[in-house]
């Protein structure tokens, strides 16, 4: 004996003797734990007043037998499952009452989780009911009490305690039930303290007392951890809001959401949308259409609105115009559009004849100023962009090309003024009045005015200058005189060539050249018409007769043009669609259209608004009044909405208009004089008031989140295209390192096994452990033992190990020194055990000898040969 | 036993499931879990923290020297101060000989209890005499789920003395002497002398005899004249040199053999009330150091202290300096232990020792050729069997007196 031995047994002593508590620990847990399953259960369906003494004391009893019982010597431990085979027995003499209260039980489970109050069983009788109630509980309560206390007391298993007290609750959970949250983390706690009661008793030094001591004094630190850890969560939940905030819930709403709808047969779109959804990726597409398969409101507001006056009809509320349909996607015109346009886009930019304004400066003439109010809008969500009203004028405001407007630095609060009428029917009825305006009521040496003109192409060396619009032009004593006029002369001599050269094109591809060709006979004769009215009609109506309103028309096959699924085949959707299909055929017949989305308010949200003493009304608009719709343009107006989505229009007060307004009217020569004036003193205050508040941000705002203009537009897809590429590429070797980790770590743990396993102290172990690595080394060469005896297969390795190059003298003396190992109880020495470990790892070292690179692996790796 | 890496893993699953669940489940409580298994493992950590500077750890030996190849046993203390018990600890010791070099690691876990000193004893057999040091090099605590580790670099070494353990040498050992002392109790066997306190023979009376010793008694029973011979008290001194170098890096095994053998002979010397004197190379003077001889416990603390200042490089000096000493101190008999021994040597030894018994006892086979293994001086001994070798000396026959 010339070597270090040390015993494998160590021996353990305190100083001071430990008391054990540990019984009393798992009885308390396992009564704990049953106590707060049935808390959480009861409190799950509204059960709270249920305090039968019977029931509790069943639950104790169960609980406390099974214990008492499990705590028994080992040979009679087994009498602690008396508890619940007399539940059992009892549950299956009383199955008739036992099953009636679970029927009555699960009902009121039912009616909480899909808040009914239809019964899911039908209950034959109701007499008995509160003992069929008991027995029920009561039954389930032995067994599933005895069950808890024999998992806990007995012998400590984490997982099973956890499945028994977790399952009931998980139905709850599932349905998103409120339950008694003390009841549930005091559970939690209880989940930990058995997990480290069990971990503590899978060390065996020491004596029994000492072991039982110390194992029950982990599970009271582990308690006393879990507790403190429980209450810092709940602090900091209540601090943090985290469980009451809306910002965190519609997060969590919009993950649940993107898991829920996760699809294998989409897996990178499902990715995406869960990047999406975690705010990993920015989603440029946000503006694809058919993305989403339902809508689902928060419920939340948005938006306040306060009115000076209360108005009694629809006010549309819009953030988004879409001018191009491509792609299934809305977008805006092209920079390259106004860069052609250069004088309009000067027209607009410098002396805001900005057709924004249009149906506001039209109606100061038509309706009076004295249908005008004032809107203050209100954003309640940061990502909210900037509102515009129809027949709306912001002053001081930057008009964004034809579209939109900013309001700069005001953008959570700002204010229109705006025209209350807005029934645009009355207007789209109102015939083209022609005017002529004197010439010489300008000053064409101001350079502003000759500018302007400039702009306009306008012969100014005429007499008079001709105007068509809806209404006169020219507004006495108001103070939109000068805006009004110039919108008014931009609007017929430019803006409206403009709109009908870009916003009559038609959008054509294959799926929508389908669906013109669907389009009913109806469709086309009010389309002979020429009447934009009748033909708008025509289209809602086919609209309104082929396609169902609905908030869950799921989502366009991406392979799919948008309108010719909604219109061809699903014939599912919600006011997307509609406007959409609406607007594209429109086009199709020369209806200038675009599509806008925003907000409406209808006439009752207005009416049911909060009053003030001065007659303004506020009004809280929630996300559900979220809405897209179709705009066209009225020639010589301007921009008015189209309610296409059945249920937003009402045919017949549409059809009920107020007096047709307008007949031809001319404005005379004999009025020029006052008219000139007028006229002179408008062109330079306009000017004046352009450039001294330059808009600070000409960038067009035309999404919610403040997507940039088109140019830059293109540039950020790039960069975010390619922050996607590296992202999922970072993405893709981050799991491809996992998994090679994850081999790397298993061949290590293996190694270590098998060194541990060659070096152990007890030398019989060890030869038969290197004897099972020699077996597996000598069956992946194909050298099996065919039913020999295993002197006679040494003999057979040892020839067939020379015969491929190998020395097979090793693996002989092996299998024999096993073989006495194993049966004669002979131990090897140390220098056998030492040479026999450097034998096989010389055959694994000769097997990978100029082997493939895919075969080196394999053996490393997979193997874990060496 | 549960590894830390897998509970880590398993921890890190539970709480990708407890992300999945505050996501998928609406309500207080799925947040609510999320934020307790985040805080589980900060408060894990803290409690390791707290515990790690709580924690005193030392090692002991509850005896003072320990004996080879004789189970000993250390003592690893844990003094645990808090109130938090550790559920697993894990102490890495090695034990290494500083003669040899060999070592082996220790792995020991265990549980501590709160508040309570924790004393865990490991069994240790050491197979080398001289000074073997046992060395915590890491302790290491763990939390109750096994989650965390903390580890503690507490170094701590003690040093403790491995003496040989001796083989009990059943008969006597023949110390022949040269020299008479009156004040001895030890009387030869060979010769009789004048001291009457011991009757060396009797025998047939020869004219010349004294009167005085004639044994009137047995004479007058019989019809022969008998003589008592007196004994004559000699004094016996043994002398032991133990040459114990590196210098022909014998094998821990030889030493071993070598030094058993000269505690046995030792310890049996002592018994025999033979005053044994011990000599050795002293590694830092590289003078011969001796020590008087007349009781196990003096026994015991000679080979602490030889053992202590072992090993020596070069002893070649020993036999030079030991030739004059042993005049000196009137040794009758000298036994040279070594497991070195050149055979040109012999010679030497014999010749300059030629006026006591010299015996050489050797474990090292290769030292002996042909005829020194005829010689009935060298004892070449095996650790298996030393009382056997050994035995030779006490039937050895007196060569010169």
């Amino acid at each position: 004996m010339n070597e270090f031995q040390v015993r494998q047994n160590i021996v353990i002593t305190t100083k001071h003797n430990a008391i054990s508590i540990k019984p009393i620990l798992l009885i308390l847990i396992a009564l704990v734990g049953s106590i707060c399953t049935f808390s959480v259960c009861f409190s799950m369906i509204h059960f709270e007043e249920y305090n039968k003494m019977l029931f509790w004391t069943v639950t104790c009893l169960s609980v406390l037998s099974t214990s008492v019982f499990s705590l028994m010597p080992k040979k009679m431990h087994f009498i602690g499952y008396t508890p619940l085979f007399i539940g059992i027995l009892l549950t299956f003499w009383k199955r008739a009452p036992f099953i009636s209260g679970f029927k009555y039980i699960y009902n009121l489970y039912y009616c909480v989780a899909h808040h009914t109050e239809t019964q899911f069983f039908e209950l034959k009788s109701t007499l008995s009911i509160d003992i069929d109630m008991l027995w029920f509980i009561c039954c389930t309560s032995i067994i599933l009490c005895s069950l808890i206390a024999r998992v806990v007391i007995r012998k400590p298993y984490f997982i099973f305690y956890f499945l028994l007290t977790f399952i009931p609750i998980e139905f709850g959970l599932y349905e998103g039930l409120k339950m008694n949250i003390p009841s549930i983390l005091i559970l939690v706690v209880t989940w930990f303290c058995v997990l480290s009661i069990q971990i503590a008793s899978y060390s065996r030094s020491g004596k029994k007392a000492l072991q039982n001591a110390n194992i029950a004094n982990c599970g009271i630190a582990m308690l006393a951890v879990t507790v403190a850890a429980v209450l810092i969560s709940v602090m900091l939940c209540n601090a943090f809001n985290l469980t009451t905030d809306k910002k965190i819930q519609n997060k969590r709403d919009e993950m649940r959401e993107s898991i829920e709808n996760f699809k294998w047969e989409d897996f990178v779109k499902s990715v995406n949308n869960i990047g999406i959804s975690l705010g990993l990726i920015n989603d440029p597409d946000t503006r694809k259409l058919g993305t989403k398969s339902n809508i689902k409101y928060r419920n939340e507001d948005n938006v306040q609105i306060t009115l000076s006056e209360p108005i009694n009809q629809s006010l549309y509320l819009k953030n988004f115009t879409g001018s191009i349909y491509e792609d299934n996607k809305w977008e805006s015109l092209p920079e390259d559009e106004w860069k052609k346009n250069e004088e309009l886009d000067a027209l607009f930019s410098k002396f805001e004849c900005v057709p924004q304004i249009l149906p506001f400066m039209n109606n100061q003439n038509i309706y009076g100023e004295d249908t005008n109010a004032s809107i203050k809008i209100k954003s309640l969500q940061k990502s909210e962009s900037t509102l515009l009203p129809y027949a709306a004028y912001g002053q001081n405001y930057s008009y964004l090309h034809d579209t939109s407007c900013s309001v700069g630095k005001n953008k959570d609060e700002y204010s229109y003024s705006i025209s209350l009428m807005q029934n645009f029917y009355n207007i789209s009825s109102m015939p083209m009045n022609h005017y002529y305006l004197p010439t010489n009521g300008f000053n064409f040496n101001d350079p502003s005015t000759a500018e302007f003109f400039s702009n306009l192409d306008i012969d100014t060396s005429q007499e008079s200058i001709y105007v068509s619009s809806l209404d006169s032009p020219y507004i006495e004593n108001s103070k939109y005189k000068a805006q009004a006029l110039q919108a008014s002369l931009t609007e017929s001599y430019a803006y409206r060539q403009f709109v009908h050269d870009t916003y009559t094109v038609p959008f054509s591809s294959e799926g929508l050249d389908k669906v013109y060709a669907s389009l009913p006979q109806e469709v086309y004769e009010a389309a002979e018409s020429e009447d934009s009215l009748k033909i708008l009609a025509a289209i809602r109506k086919y609209l309104s007769d082929t396609s169902e309103y609905t908030l869950s028309p799921g989502e366009t096959p991406s392979t799919r043009d948008f309108v010719n699924y909604f219109l061809l085949e699903n014939n599912k959707g919600y006011c997307m669609h509609f406007a959409t299909a609406g607007a594209v055929i429109a086009r199709y017949f020369g209806i200038p259209t675009r599509y806008c989305e925003g907000y409406i308010v209808s006439a009752d949200i207005i009416a049911n608004g909060d009053k003030s003493d001065d007659g303004s009304v506020v009004v809280s608009i929630p996300d559900s009044a979220a809405h897209a719709w179709c705009e066209y343009y009225i020639d010589g107006y301007g921009w008015v909405p189209y309610e296409l989505t059945p249920g937003y229009y009402d045919t017949n007060a549409e059809l009920d208009q107020t007096e047709i307004i307008g007949e031809e009217n001319n404005i005379d020569t004999d009025a020029q004089t006052e008219t000139s004036e007028i006229i002179t003193t408008t062109v330079t205050t306009t000017v004046t008031t352009i450039t001294d508040y330059a808009p600070e941000n000409t960038t067009a705002l035309t999404t919610e989140n403040n997507k940039p203009s088109n140019k830059t537009k293109s540039s950020n897809g790039i960069f975010e295209t390619l922050f996607k590429v590296i992202l999922y590429i970072i993405i893709g070797i981050a799991v491809i390192a996992i998994i090679i980790y994850g081999f790397i770590l298993s061949r290590n743990y293996a190694l270590k096994k098998r060194n541990d396993a060659f070096n152990n102290s007890n030398t019989i172990m060890s030869i038969i452990s290197i004897y099972e690595f020699l077996m597996i080394l000598l069956k992946y060469q194909s050298i099996t033992p065919q039913n020999e005896q295993l002197l006679d297969f040494a003999e057979i390795a040892e020839n067939k190990l020379n015969s491929i190059g190998i020395d097979g003298k090793g693996a002989n003396d092996i299998i024999k020194l096993a073989l006495a190992a194993d049966m004669g109880g002979k131990a090897p020495s140390k220098a056998d055990i030492e040479s026999s470990v450097k034998y096989v790892n010389s055959i694994v070292n000769e097997l990978a000898k100029d082997k493939n690179i895919f075969i080196y692996i394999v053996m490393k790796y997979i193997y874990h040969f060496f | 036993m549960i590894q830390t890496f897998y509970m880590k893993f398993t921890y890190a699953i539970i709480l990708i499931v407890a992300l999945l669940f505050s996501v998928l489940y609406s309500g207080e409580f799925s947040i609510l879990f999320l934020c307790i298994i985040i805080m589980l493992p900060i408060f894990l950590k803290t409690i390791l923290l707290y515990i790690r500077f709580r924690l005193n750890i030392s090692i002991k030996t509850p005896v003072v020297s320990y004996y080879r190849n004789k189970p000993q046993t250390v003592q690893l203390v844990i003094e645990n101060k808090c109130i938090f018990p550790i559920s697993k600890a894990a102490a890495k010791l090695t034990c290494s000989s500083v003669v040899t070099g060999e070592q082996i690691p220790i792995a020991v876990t265990f549980p501590v209890s709160a508040k309570n000193v924790t004393i865990v004893e490991l069994t240790i057999t050491i197979p080398h005499c001289g000074l073997t040091e046992i060395k915590l090099n890491r302790f290491e605590i763990t939390d109750y789920i096994r989650l965390l580790k903390k580890s503690i670099r507490k170094t701590q070494s003690i040093s403790v003395l491995t003496l040989p353990s001796g083989t009990e040498l059943n008969y006597k050992i023949h110390v022949p002497c040269s020299v008479t002392d009156e004040e001895s109790n030890v009387y030869s066997k060979l010769h009789s002398g004048d001291d009457p306190s011991e009757i060396y023979r009797i025998r047939e009376y020869h004219p010349g005899d004294m009167p005085k010793r004639i044994h009137w008694k047995l004479s007058s029973r019989t019809d022969t004249m008998w003589v008592k011979e007196y004994s004559l008290p000699i004094k016996q001194r043994a002398a032991i040199l133990i040459d114990y170098s590196n210098a022909s890096n014998p094998s821990a095994d030889l030493m071993d053999s070598t030094l058993e053998a000269a505690y046995s002979l030792s310890m049996a010397l002592v018994k025999q009330e033979v005053p044994v004197v011990i000599y050795w190379l002293s590694e830092k003077s590289q003078k011969l150091v001796w020590n008087d001889i007349h009781s196990i416990s003096e026994l015991n603390d000679c080979f602490t202290i030889l053992l202590s200042n072992l090993p020596v490089e070069d002893s070649k000096e020993l036999l030079t300096q030991a030739s004059d000493l042993l005049a000196i101190h009137s040794t009758n008999a000298i036994y040279y232990c070594t497991p070195n021994f050149a055979v040109n040597e012999i010679e030497r030894c014999f010749k300059t020792f030629y006026n006591n018994h010299f015996y050489i006892i050797t474990s090292n086979p290769s030292s002996l050729s042909q005829n020194s293994s005829e010689n009935k001086n060298i004892i070449f001994i095996r650790e298996e069997s030393i009382s056997e070798n050994l035995k030779k000396l006490s039937t050895m026959e007196v060569i010169r007196e």
